[in-house]
């Protein structure tokens, strides 16, 4: 028996995925081929999407071959050739995989593009709501608390707080009502390591939720996800039904007479909502925006009662940490931080996807022996870490074993995730700038630091930028970053100027070089740089020449062409088409 | 009310550290209460108002706290044990300022007019405009006073840095402010507002020059206490002003009177006493002991040309000549006549010339008439008295022949750079040299100092020079390097204008003020200014709204017939033009200037505006509400609004738009505010720390103005809030909260905040009116008061004293409410006394006087915060009492149960749990079903008395007749919700019912004394925190009731047939009561529906106004009206006369939950009595003196009649105290059967309330609905 699988996360339908599902199911006719279509979703290997595995299943063995870079006039190859004849197309095949997955321990993501996320049936192949059974039959909520506790377990949705003192907080509260929260709203630039789990894994994040929120003694469930994971949002509504449908959710759980229901409100796309109080009043119906705490969801949270809010990733942890036991997570790790940790790994690096590492696992193993190091082969020069409420850290720090309290002391944060690595091609300045305008925009306008700080830092960046910058701009910088990072009421603002200041820290010569010298090293701020033809390596072809809009570029056929600095607007698209890369910046 | 969740479980105090002190505090409480509680130290906060919860957002308030890495908002830092807090250091002082310098940065907004921004004196323009086009020039005089002693000089000569500035400059011309300054000095007394001076300090300081630095300087010296002394070289005060400004432009008589007044506050001077010859500065400080010296000896020298020839005869001083002009009068001038320079001396000397007979005059100036320094109005002046203008050329050399001029030699010049003053430089054109023949020039290019006394002093008194020997002080100070030595006026800038030495006297003053008291010199700190040009042009579309219109020019005598003599030029703006001129001010200060928290801070931090400035947000400002402006320029974003009217009201109209740096708060979808739900409460504008909600006054114009806080209470309703008159002067004022309102406290509704206001100052009957042929005519007091009391006695006399009614709503104080019964009684022996509009109604309700001995409430408003059930049994308090809808809308938000009776879905529905809507006039069937529900189920309160035992089976007797299904039939009410509120009633801890006594809509048999057995029976009167409100007309109903202003009750609530009381009355009075009794056994509705009545006194009532009482009352033979406005019944009076508001007494008013709350007399009355002392004229010229009409002589004679001490009334009244106390509070005496109908009243519209018809006018005239 033959199994195709198609991996449709969204990286592989953003890369073509439906397309090659479909063109399979055209030419496969599963009864009298016996060939069974499935999908998964993401495999992790973004960079080679459309994946689609075959396994060939005979009695004792199972052989896997995955192909990348599918595309539906590969399919066709495939189906004749492979499925067939039994002839594997061995340069589709993915070579890399090996090495992605040396240095990965998946336990987050021990699903992820194995199953498919429309089947509970897999999921409970694969031990799926094992757990919620042995915690309903085995163990009290205690119990349950005390073995997250004792896994080490922290929050995964940056800040770390362990998850266990978290519910034990909860646990101690009496009210009529209590409320267990799943916090889906993954806002920051570069980071889907949320999205893939929903996409790839719902169930184990239900099963998360239900196992907290027994541990709690909370009676209703929410899963805040962000509308703009729709796939993600589909799943889940499927999964849900079909977990009520199985038992595993509604009244009275297993017989156990454990009742808990689970709700999806799709949040409007504003990134302060993934702040928990926040969160919670978007909920409520209210303006998203955070309030004071104490009091702490934990002991007044939605609609005033006992509430606790946990990331995707640590929810889907849970599970496997009932099932395995503390120890199990506990293994892995640092001192401080145990257990893996799931990254988005982008940016300019060659293989683009989602990592699981254990702690422990320095930047650059994560970079080059997994990520295969730079797009351009050199040395990177930093990785944004946390995305807008993270920082940069320089390649000088690449031994930097990654766990909560070393992240942190460079001045980065673990963050949800993302890790976005930069080459010499990257402003650093213009990666500060781009990370504050996210977070200035998506500010809630509450606080004055946040709301005017972050504002008049941005403004300072895009003047330095500009060419317009002054010495003294990067103090009062500095000084309104330490502010707005101090005077902010939740951690939007207190976190927003870590772009800023890692950068200012780390690469404070570059910034110099723009206000000073009026001149970015990474060519990358356009006020500071210009356009111009090489001659010696134009060939006169014209081709520039046509595409330029503003007539700013002139020359004769077979002639070396010139960029007439006053007309030009910098588009660069004489960059893209010049076939002999004779267009350059200085 | 913010309650936190720490309470609940600790109880012990708190021990932390604040600034190094230990401290103790309630559990839950925040470092900010803890701090202000205590007064440990000023915490700035901008977001914080202690009747909300605490929110965080502006991080003003922030602190340190030991062990935290931040620093954190003390606002929401609750204390815990051991906590090390710092309120106050460098590192705190400077997040706080940038806090400030962020939130200034996005402030589009001007704090003060840029008119008074460029005035050097800094005097207040936009005040002084609008007090004068409201016609109050005294006031507008005072204001200009205080930083401006000269304002009838600078009426006529000042330069006018305002105008230069004003903002109308952008629109068409700018305000003709200096006409406005011009009028109010020339027509107000000055005497009027002569300020006081302080005690004397026995400080001396000398002032050496008497001109308009040195004058400024003495006079706010001297009005510090200081003895001052002017010292002046010539024979007369006024420096300049005498010897350099001619007379037709500043009579020197005016100005005489001008420096009689300054000097009247006691100063001393020695004339023709000069610097260096007569004394020295080491004379004067070491022997004569001055204190401090104050140099102003002005700029007096010419300075020369510096061309050959100048020393010829004919050439002189522009200066010399006009000195010599003043001093020896008009000299004749033959022949043609140059005047060299461009400035206002040249322009002066040059009119002066054509005065004097020249025959041709030429002003000689090197660059063109658009550089010249002198006014261009002046210029324009002498242009038309003929004076020719000679641009680009400067003289080179005199043309003399044997030492007599003959004429000028002079070369062309033509523009070229701007110079270090902006203006472009002249530069000679080579060879262009010509002749000008001419036969006498005067130089008028400059003044200078004598420097030669200074430079005579010995080393160690002799202050620094400049190189244009000017001397050196410090320019925020003015103080020299000497100490004690002060210097200011044209000595220390060279030759300036009046309004600069002004502005140096009056920084002098102030320096050496703060020297003679401390010995030291300090900076005064000038107060933060926000301006709206530092972020560019202002964009045009702002002044989109404004309406075009022409400037009024000064009325001036015709050039042919000026140029003859020295009599003044223009003349003064007649009224009407100056206030139109007023009008043409576009108030660009801002309105909350005067208590600007965000400026008042910026003041206190010293922030830097353009530090962290960048983009600007500019708004349109939203105008269209009629008694509100929102302003989101100068929003900071604090959220109080919102949350004040989300948290505190439970409406939502405003809230926040956008995010991020563009957010904005607005209504709902970013509508204007007059298409939102609002209610016109005005709470916002009371929260708003800044100037972005504000309240429109009633007075055409705004102000801004200072005013000073008095405590007083709302006249609109029978909650009777306290409230805090803001008083600016006699006949402009305004109500809000009082100051330092806790959680749940300082709630007011539309009519108290903005109608307060709108009484006191809008077509007030301003004189007593008689009417003569037909027609009502102005007459003084005496002749008033005597034909009221002629018709009134002469109808007693005709047709018996059963005859007269005196009729008043209960809008008047306690202690006229008394004075009017006495009036009645004891005068008019009538007992026909009480507000008619509650007799209209069918009152007084006496529907529980057996129950509980009196028709009234017997518990607080308060108490509606604590209450487990409100019940609202027929009120609709959102329509007729707005403040407590609020309070129970609040308390359903905490979790108090809100039960609404009533056949209409009222606006409180909204918030009700439960709601029951019987037919109109059945709702006391309905009440019945629960009463007997409650008695079926036994559950009346435990205690219940045994010995009523037999009373209670004959109200069950009476409610025989209704089962459940009856009532519910009845009634229209599912029988199931009649049941759940009976079940609410006996379950609850406590429970408040609301009733309005005046109500004629919902009213049905029997309703409230059904209700208050039900009250009774569930054990909820008679205990703290539970009972009954009712709700009543008038803001002093309980306090009429009271003062016996009501029929059949006498003082204190004695019936008039308790003969022992009356008897005290009658001593007390000096009067005969007997024959009160007998003679009127109907009621006053049917003696005046049967035209018994011939004669009435009526206090603030318009019962014909109603077409029911109008038909009764029509044919009244006397009727004598007292009262605000010109009502349908005082259009229909013999006699009007003018009533007293509340802000105009020190009188008393009872809440219907009986808080006694205290008036304090803040404004005249138009008429200038107030109504008691209206009633006690009257009563003596009836023949019965009243000994005294001082409201405290009152209230001692009515709290010994009734039996509290003086003292507990005083106190009462202090601390808004009950009155009975709490304790003499009605309990349960009977139960009485009730009667079961369903009836159904006509509504009555009786216009009692003039007031808030008054209001609701002004307001629906403005397009608003409320």
């Amino acid at each position: 028996m033959q199994e195709v699988i198609v991996g449709l996360g969204s990286c592989g339908i953003a890369a073509g995925g439906l397309a090659v599902y479909e063109r399979f199911s055209e030419l496969i006719e599963p009864e009298k081929d016996g060939i069974i279509l499935k999908q998964t979703g993401c495999i992790g290997m973004c960079f080679r999407e459309v994946l689609v595995e075959v396994v060939e299943i005979t009695e004792d063995s199972k052989r896997r071959t995955l192909y990348g870079d599918v595309t539906p006039e590969r399919v066709d190859r495939i189906v004749k050739e492979h499925l067939g004849e039994g002839k594997p197309i061995e340069e589709w095949v993915v070579k890399e995989e090996g090495q992605v997955l040396a240095k990965q321990s998946r336990i987050v993501l021990r699903n992820c593009g194995k199953i498919d996320p429309f089947s509970i049936e897999e999921y409970q192949a694969r031990d799926g709501y094992k757990a919620l059974e042995n915690v309903l039959t085995k163990m009290t909520p205690e119990q349950v608390i005390e073995t997250i506790a004792d896994s080490g377990l922290r929050g995964r949705g940056g800040a770390g707080f362990p998850t266990g003192t978290k519910w034990r907080f909860a646990r101690s509260y009496k009210d009529e009502h209590k409320y267990m929260i799943c916090n889906a709203d993954e806002g920051d630039p570069g980071a889907f390591m949320d999205r893939s789990v929903l996409e790839g894994d719902p169930h184990s994040v239900l099963e998360g939720i239900a196992i907290a929120g027994y541990a709690i003694g909370a009676d209703h469930g929410y899963i805040y996800v962000r509308a703009e994971y729709p796939h993600a949002v589909r799943r889940l509504r499927h999964a849900i039904a079909q977990a009520e449908d199985k038992g595993f959710l509604g009244d009275n759980i297993l017989g156990k007479g454990f009742d808990f229901s689970i709700k999806l409100k799709e949040g409007a796309g504003a990134f302060v909502c993934g702040e928990e109080t926040a969160l919670i009043a978007s909920i409520e119906g209210k303006r998203g925006m955070p309030r004071v705490r104490p009091p702490f969801p934990a002991e007044s949270g939605l609609w005033g009662y006992p509430t606790v809010i946990n990331n995707v990733e640590t929810l889907a942890n849970v599970p496997w940490i009932i099932l395995n036991g503390a120890k199990a997570l506990n293994s892995y790790g640092t001192e401080t931080s145990k257990g893996s940790k799931v990254f988005a790994l982008a940016g300019k690096v060659k293989r683009v996807g989602l990592v699981e590492v254990p702690m422990g696992t320095t930047i650059n193993e994560v970079i080059y022996d997994i990520g295969g190091g730079t797009l351009s082969g050199g040395p990177f020069k930093a990785v944004q870490m946390g995305g807008p409420s993270g920082g940069c850290i320089p390649a000088s720090l690449g031994d930097t074993p990654i766990d909560y309290e070393r992240i942190t002391a460079t001045g980065a944060i673990m963050g949800s995730g993302g890790m976005v690595v930069m080459d010499e091609t990257t402003c650093m300045v213009d990666v500060s700038r781009f990370f504050l305008s996210f977070t200035q925009n998506e500010s809630c306008g509450k606080c004055t630091f946040c709301r005017i700080g972050t504002k008049r830092m941005l403004e300072i960046l895009e003047r330095i930028c500009a060419g317009k910058g002054e010495e003294k701009d990067l103090d009062v910088l500095a000084e309104l970053g330490e502010q707005v990072k101090s005077s902010s009421l939740c951690g939007l603002g207190q976190t927003a100027p870590n772009p800023v200041l890692t950068t200012l820290r780390y690469f404070h010569d570059e910034y110099l070089a723009h206000i000073k010298d009026k001149r970015c090293p990474a060519k990358a701020c356009l006020a500071l740089v210009e356009f111009y033809i090489n001659p010696e390596k134009c060939n006169g072809c014209g081709l520039c020449l046509k595409v330029c809009e503003s007539g700013a570029i002139s020359g004769e056929k077979k002639k070396v062409h010139k960029i007439d600095q006053s007309k030009c607007v910098k588009c660069g698209r004489c960059i893209t088409v010049c076939r002999q890369e004779a267009v350059e910046k200085r | 009310m913010p309650e936190n969740s720490d309470n609940k479980r600790s109880k012990l105090p708190v021990e932390l550290k604040i600034n190094g002190r230990d401290v103790k505090g309630r559990p839950g409480q925040t470092v900010l209460e803890v701090v202000q509680e205590q007064g440990l130290d000023d915490i700035p906060t901008l977001c914080h108002d202690p009747r909300l919860e605490p929110y965080g957002s502006c991080f003003m308030c922030v602190v340190e706290v030991k062990g935290v890495r931040g620093l954190v908002p003390s606002c929401t830092t609750r204390i815990r044990d051991g906590m090390e807090v710092i309120t106050n250091n460098d590192r705190i002082r400077l997040a706080r300022k940038t806090a400030l310098e962020l939130l200034l940065s996005d402030h589009y907004a001007d704090c003060i007019c840029p008119g008074q921004m460029a005035c050097p004196a800094h005097v207040d323009v936009q005040g002084y405009v609008s007090l004068a086009r409201l016609g109050y020039y005294e006031d507008a005089l005072r204001l200009i006073k205080e930083r401006n002693p000269l304002p009838v000089v600078c009426g006529r000569v000042c330069v006018r840095k305002c105008e230069l500035n004003c903002r109308r400059n952008d629109v068409d011309e700018p305000v003709g402010i200096n006409y406005v300054k011009r009028y109010v000095a020339e027509h107000a007394k000055h005497d009027f507002i002569r300020p006081d001076k302080k005690p004397k300090t026995g400080k001396r300081v000398a002032v050496i020059g008497g001109g308009p630095a040195g004058l400024t300087c003495a006079y706010f010296l001297a009005l510090e206490g200081h003895s001052v002394k002017i010292f002046e070289a010539m024979p007369r005060l006024g420096g300049m002003l005498v010897w350099g400004i001619p007379e037709y432009r500043l009579p020197k008589a005016e100005m005489d009177k001008e420096i009689e007044e300054i000097l009247s506050i006691g100063i001393e001077v020695a004339l023709e006493k000069k610097l260096g010859k007569d004394f020295t500065l080491k004379s004067l400080r070491k022997k004569d002991k001055f204190d401090a010296v104050f140099l102003a000896m002005g700029a007096p020298m010419s300075r020369k040309m510096g061309v050959p020839g100048e020393d010829a005869e004919g050439i002189e001083s522009g200066l010399d000549f006009l000195r010599d002009t003043q001093l020896k009068g008009r000299r004749k001038l033959n022949g043609k006549v140059v005047v060299v320079g461009g400035g206002n001396s040249a322009v002066d000397a040059a009119r002066t010339a054509v005065r004097c007979g020249a025959d041709e005059v030429t002003i000689l100036y090197r660059r063109t008439r658009k550089e010249m320094p002198a006014h261009y109005e002046e210029v324009d002046a002498a242009e038309k008295e003929g004076v020719k203008l000679e641009m680009l050329a400067a003289p080179v050399e005199a043309i003399t022949n044997n030492n007599h001029l003959k004429g000028l030699r002079c070369i062309r010049m033509e523009l070229g750079e701007p110079d270090e003053s902006g203006r472009r430089r002249p530069v000679p054109i080579k060879g262009s040299e010509y002749d000008y023949p001419c036969d006498f020039v005067l130089s008028a290019i400059g003044q200078g100092t004598d420097s030669e006394p200074i430079q005579a002093e010995p080393e160690d008194t002799r202050p620094a020079l400049s190189r244009r020997e000017t001397i050196v002080v410090d320019e925020a100070t003015m103080a020299t390097n000497v100490r004690g030595v002060f210097a200011g006026g044209d000595v220390v800038s060279g030759p300036a204008v009046v309004i600069d030495a002004i502005a140096h006297g009056r920084c002098a003053a102030l320096s050496i003020d703060e020297f003679l008291r401390t010995g030291e010199v300090k900076k005064h700190k000038e107060t933060f200014v926000s301006r709206r040009d530092v972020f560019g042009p202002i964009p045009l579309r702002m002044y989109d709204d404004v309406e075009h219109s022409k400037r009024h020019h000064l009325p001036e005598r015709e050039a042919a017939e000026r140029i003859r003599d020295f009599k003044e030029v223009e003349f003064s703006l007649s009224e009407p033009d100056m206030r139109e001129e007023a009008n043409r001010c576009m108030e660009c200060g801002c309105k909350a200037q005067f208590d600007c928290s965000l400026r008042k801070y910026a003041t206190e931090y010293d922030v830097d505006v353009m530090r962290l400035a960048g983009a600007v947000r500019r708004h349109k400002v939203d105008s269209s509400h009629p008694l509100i402006t929102l302003d989101p320029n100068k929003c900071i974003l604090c959220g109080r609004c919102v949350r004040t009217c989300a948290d505190i009201l439970d409406l939502s109209v405003l809230g926040f738009v956008g995010r991020g740096f563009t957010t904005v708060i607005k209504p709902a979808m970013g509508r204007p505010l007059a298409e939102s739900s609002c209610i016109s409460c005005g709470a916002c504008i009371e929260t708003c720390p800044t100037g972005a909600l504000t309240a429109k006054l009633p007075y055409g114009r705004q102000g801004p103005w200072e005013s000073k806080r008095f405590p007083s209470v709302c006249g609109f309703c029978s909650v009777a809030c306290p409230l805090d008159l803001n008083v600016v002067t006699d006949g402009i004022l305004w109500a809000t909260s009082p100051e330092k309102s806790g959680p749940g406290q300082g709630d007011l509704c539309f009519k108290g905040r903005f109608g307060t206001g709108l009484i006191q100052c809008a077509d007030r009957i301003q004189k007593p009116l008689i009417r003569k042929n037909g027609e009502l005519v102005e007459a003084d007091w005496e002749e008033a008061i005597n034909e009221a009391a002629r018709i009134l006695k002469e109808v007693r006399d005709k047709h018996g004293p059963g005859s007269v009614a005196v009729l008043g709503a209960a809008r008047i104080t306690m202690e006229e409410c008394y004075l009017a019964g006495r009036l009645a009684r004891a005068v008019l022996h009538t007992d026909q006394i009480g507000s008619f509009g509650q007799v209209r109604r069918s009152g007084p309700r006496h529907d529980l006087d057996e129950i509980i001995g009196e028709t009234a409430s017997t518990c607080f408003f308060e108490d509606i915060y604590s209450a487990d059930v409100v019940l609202l049994a027929g009120a609709d308090p959102s329509r007729s009492h707005p403040v407590i809808s609020f309070m129970v809308r609040r308390a359903a938000r905490k979790g108090t149960r809100v039960v609404v009776i009533n056949s209409s879905n009222i606006d409180l529905v909204r918030s009700s749990e439960l709601w029951l809507d019987p037919r109109r006039g059945t709702s006391g069937i309905l009440l019945a079903g629960v009463l007997r529900r409650i008695i079926e189920s036994g559950k009346i309160k435990k205690d219940f008395p045994e010995n009523k035992n037999a009373e209670l089976e004959s109200l069950k007797e009476s409610l025989a007749d209704v089962d459940m299904d009856e009532v519910a039939r009845a009634a229209g009410v599912e029988a199931a919700k009649i049941e759940n509120l009976a079940d609410m009633l006996t379950s609850a801890k406590s429970v408040v019912a609301i009733y309005d006594l005046d109500d004629t809509i919902e009213r049905a048999t029997d309703d409230l004394s059904i209700l208050a057995q039900i009250l009774l029976l569930t054990g909820h009167i008679g205990r703290n925190g539970s009972g009954l409100l009712v709700l009543q007309a008038d803001c002093n109903s309980e306090g009429a009731r009271l003062a016996g202003m009501i029929e059949g009750e006498l003082p204190g609530g004695h019936s008039l047939g308790d003969d022992d009381f009356r008897r005290k009355l009658a001593e007390c009075w000096n009067a005969d009561l007997d024959g009160l009794v007998s003679g009127n056994k109907d009621t006053l509705y049917e003696r005046v529906s049967s035209g018994k009545i011939s004669g009435a006194l009526v206090f603030l009532e318009d019962p014909l106004g109603d077409p029911e009482a109008n038909r009764m009352l029509g044919n009244l033979s006397a009727l004598v009206v007292v009262d605000h406005f010109m009502t349908e019944t005082a259009r229909a009076a013999q006699v009007v006369l003018p009533a007293s508001t509340l802000a105009e007494t020190d009188g008393t008013v009872v809440s219907t939950d009986r808080r006694v709350r205290a008036c304090t007399r803040v404004n005249t009355p138009p008429g200038g009595l107030t109504t008691g002392e209206v009633i006690c004229r009257l009563s003596s010229a009836l023949g019965h003196p009243i000994p005294s009409s001082k409201d405290s002589d009152i209230r001692k004679e009515l709290s010994s009649l009734v039996g509290i001490s003086q003292a507990d009334l005083e106190k009462a009244r202090k601390e808004g105290g009950a009155w009975p106390s709490h304790v003499e509070f009605p309990r349960f005496q009977h139960l009485k059967k009730v009667k079961l109908s369903s009836i159904t009243m006509t509504p009555i519209r009786y216009p009692y309330a003039t007031l808030e018809l008054y209001i609701q006018r002004r307001l629906a005239r403005s397009g608003m609905h409320v």
